[in-house]
């Protein structure tokens, strides 16, 4: 196995205190030049030292922090895992053994759409002209707002519908009741 | 100026001598593209052991691109590394085909252990200008 796969599952290791999750997306790399340089076999130990020493504090908000934040909080590293590692990839999904076909299957699809990769190649496959980009720009932002709005304002229809619902129908017929100081 | 002489076991044997290598782990490199889909098996470092592709297996213009084809074109470049005993491997996946999921498929099943699974399309930094649309 090159060191690039070694690297990055130790990274994955180190970062998320030990544990394999084949869904989290690459984490961000140790400082690069001692990284890369370093032998695989002696990397384990070192990274986690040089992680625990250099970013004490950053490593436990990373597990907190959803993935989608992690290009906000740390944009240099957007692309870390296209340009650190010795094979640059989008997309690693770890396989283990006992895994059934249509999971891997499914979950390698997943984290493919979540990296978009082929919505982007079939838009590099032609040319792009500006008027072109502009109305794609327009549709993907309707469609992100309208995903936005859809939402929250299905949870808020629900309630009052449930509220409205009546289920006695209103009884007006004479209560045989005995009154005080009447017939 | 001298030229070195090879030695006289070496000429006779580089043909057979590179077939009786042994590769208990590869990386399996699979191309989908609309068309196609290419699998070729590899050794860590890169250097091709087998390859095999939709075309090759028999199928031609348009078949070439479907998912069985691509299945097909796996589970021939996979047979033929068998045999050479490799057990574990890794997949590269590289491009918006078809294949890439029934290639993946059929590596899955044909027994031999998977340890990463990776996409490899090349994605441009907004390098090349790309040829112009098609007007069908």
């Amino acid at each position: 196995m090159g060191a690039a796969s070694l690297s990055s599952a130790s990274l994955v290791n180190s970062l998320s205190s030990l544990s394999l999750s084949s869904s989290q997306t690459p984490p961000p790399p140790p400082p690069p030049p001692t990284a890369v340089s370093l032998s695989s076999a002696s990397y384990d130990s070192l990274s986690l030292k040089a992680l625990t020493i250099n970013q004490p504090v950053i490593a436990p908000s990373i597990r907190e922090t959803s993935p989608d934040i992690h290009s906000v909080l740390f944009p240099s590293l957007a692309f870390s895992n296209t340009l650190f590692f010795k094979t640059p990839y989008n997309v690693q999904v770890i396989v283990s053994p006992d895994e059934s076909e249509e999971s891997l299957i499914g979950r390698f699809r997943r984290e493919v759409f979540r990296a978009n990769v082929i919505q982007e190649c079939k838009r590099r496959r032609f040319f792009e002209t500006n008027q072109e980009k502009r109305k794609r720009k327009i549709r993907d932002a309707a469609r992100r707002r309208a995903r936005r709005r859809q939402q929250p304002v299905a949870k808020k229809d629900e309630t009052p519908r449930k509220k409205v619902v009546d289920d006695q129908p209103e009884n007006w017929d004479l209560i045989d009741i005995e009154v005080p100081y009447c017939k | 100026m001298a030229k070195a002489i090879p030695k006289k076991g070496s000429r006779g044997r580089i043909g057979s001598r590179k077939s009786i290598r042994k590769i208990p782990k590869g990386v399996i490199h699979i191309q989908a593209s609309f068309n196609n889909t290419i699998v070729t098996v590899t050794d860590v470092r890169g250097r091709v052991v087998s390859w095999s592709s939709a075309g090759t297996c028999g199928f031609r213009g348009t078949r070439r691109g479907t998912p069985f084809a691509a299945q097909t074109a796996a589970a021939s470049a996979i047979r033929a590394v068998v045999d050479q005993g490799m057990q574990r491997a890794e997949v590269m996946i590289k491009g918006p085909g078809l294949g890439r999921d029934a290639a993946l498929r059929a590596i899955r099943r044909s027994g031999i252990l998977l340890t990463f699974v990776r996409d490899v399309t090349p994605m441009p930094h907004n390098g090349c200008r790309p040829p112009k649309k098609r007007r069908v």
